[in-house]
């Protein structure tokens, strides 16, 4: 009986991770072109992805966990998708949100604190 | 706490609350998460008694376009007495799903409150400080079924807020025309970088700005004669620990306008309640 839930809990897991593979593919995919060509300016400086750890801690670990590791309602930000993207593509979501899936557009955050987060991010 | 006495975990959410008390941006509540607010008004009134008007509002993120409000609103007159006045249904709901150059959100809300409220949430039609002036026993017997429309239009722009309401009310229990309003805000905070370290009294915790509100009268009387408007200057801080504290004098630009609307509020976010509604309500998490 252990053993059925144990294998059921795993695949649901499993699911989710995949479902969330393909929210994040999804996500960077409706990223106009304009928006993915932005870099980062604070991409040089070097407290940046400090202070975008104090502000994802604050307003972003409560969905994606801490230390970006995902929950059931969010996913992990340590993908490689994540890593690999443009950093002006995660500007984009991170301004604008993925509403239909649950994610609230941050643009309320000013522009220099989303550059931050997002310096956090690509610093795993 | 609601969600520990039900036997439910729920925690402490930081947000990034704007000034405004009265004016709305196109920010919505994060969706699970529910806001509690307490907001208190001292007003001042000619011809009467002053007056401290107090609301409570549980503002609840039902999904990312749509946040939902319910105001419970009270209020003390000086030598007079403390009245329970109603309360009101908030629903604001965003049609747009990605940031444009102007944003708008649309707001319905549902108003049962007596004549003897006063928290002056909003300003419309040929509100004046005058409706304020009688005694709470006069005031309390008038009950008021009224539906209010608003247009919320925000913009964010290199750290500043510009939001504009237009806003429409009508008395569904009496044949009053419907009453226009307005409310203006802009803000900013005082720093756009975060620092590194965490810090209660660091300048990014701050947003001050500035909201201009009042009546723009009715449809058989539409303009500014008879109405009442008020300029407040408005700060915010955003403390780490999760709490925001809120202050806007408001200051009456007429005759009609109470001289004073002394407004402060606090607030803290709490997430994990779209889990408390699911398991009440029988789904399954």
């Amino acid at each position: 009986m252990k053993f059925r839930l144990a294998v059921a809990v795993g695949l649901a897991l499993f699911a989710a991770r995949s479902s969330y593979a393909q929210d994040i593919a999804a996500a960077l995919a409706r990223v106009p072109e304009k928006a993915r060509a932005k870099p980062n300016p604070l991409e040089t400086v070097p407290a940046a992805p400090q202070a975008g750890k104090k502000l994802f801690e604050r307003h972003c670990a409560e969905c994606h966990g801490s230390s970006a590791e995902g929950s059931r309602h969010a996913p992990a930000l340590r993908d490689p998708q994540i890593r690999e993207a443009a950093a002006g593509e995660l500007f984009w979501i991170l301004t604008n949100g993925v509403i239909g899936r649950g994610m609230p557009a941050w643009s309320k955050l000013p522009e220099p604190q989303r550059w931050q987060i997002i310096s956090y991010l690509q610093s795993f | 706490m609601v969600c520990l006495s039900l036997g439910f975990v729920c925690f402490p959410a930081l947000a990034q609350e704007s000034p405004y008390i009265i004016t709305y941006d196109h920010h919505l509540e994060e969706p699970g998460n529910l806001e509690v607010e307490y907001f208190s008004t001292f007003g001042t009134q000619r011809a009467g008694n002053d007056f401290h008007a107090f609301w409570t509002e549980l503002e609840y993120g039902a999904t990312a376009w749509w946040t939902t409000e319910l105001y419970l609103d009270g209020q003390t007159t000086f030598n007079d007495s403390t009245v329970f006045t109603g309360f009101r249904w908030e629903n604001r709901m965003r049609p747009l799903r990605t940031e444009h150059f102007i944003n708008p959100v649309l707001y319905f809300e549902y108003e049962n409150v007596n004549e003897a409220d006063k928290i002056v949430k909003e300003v419309e039609g040929h509100d004046v400080e005058s409706d304020h002036g009688d005694s709470n026993a006069a005031l309390r017997g008038g009950r008021n079924h009224e539906l209010e429309l608003k247009l919320i239009l925000s913009k964010d722009f290199k750290g500043w807020n510009v939001a504009f309401n237009p806003l429409a009310v009508k008395n569904l229990s009496s044949g009053d025309p419907w009453g226009f309003g307005y409310a203006l805000g802009v803000s900013h905070p005082l720093a756009l970088e975060a620092s590194a370290n965490r810090c209660t009294l660091c300048r990014e915790n701050f947003i001050v700005g500035a909201e201009l509100y009042g009546g723009l009268g009715d449809t058989q009387s539409f303009g500014l004669r008879e109405t009442s408007h008020y300029l407040a200057p408005a700060v915010a801080w955003n403390l780490p620990s999760g709490w925001t504290l809120r202050v806007a004098p408001g200051f009456g630009l007429n005759d009609n306008s109470h001289r004073l609307l002394l407004r402060w509020g606090i607030s803290r976010e709490f997430s994990g309640f779209s889990e408390i509604f699911r398991k009440l309500f029988g789904g399954r998490s």
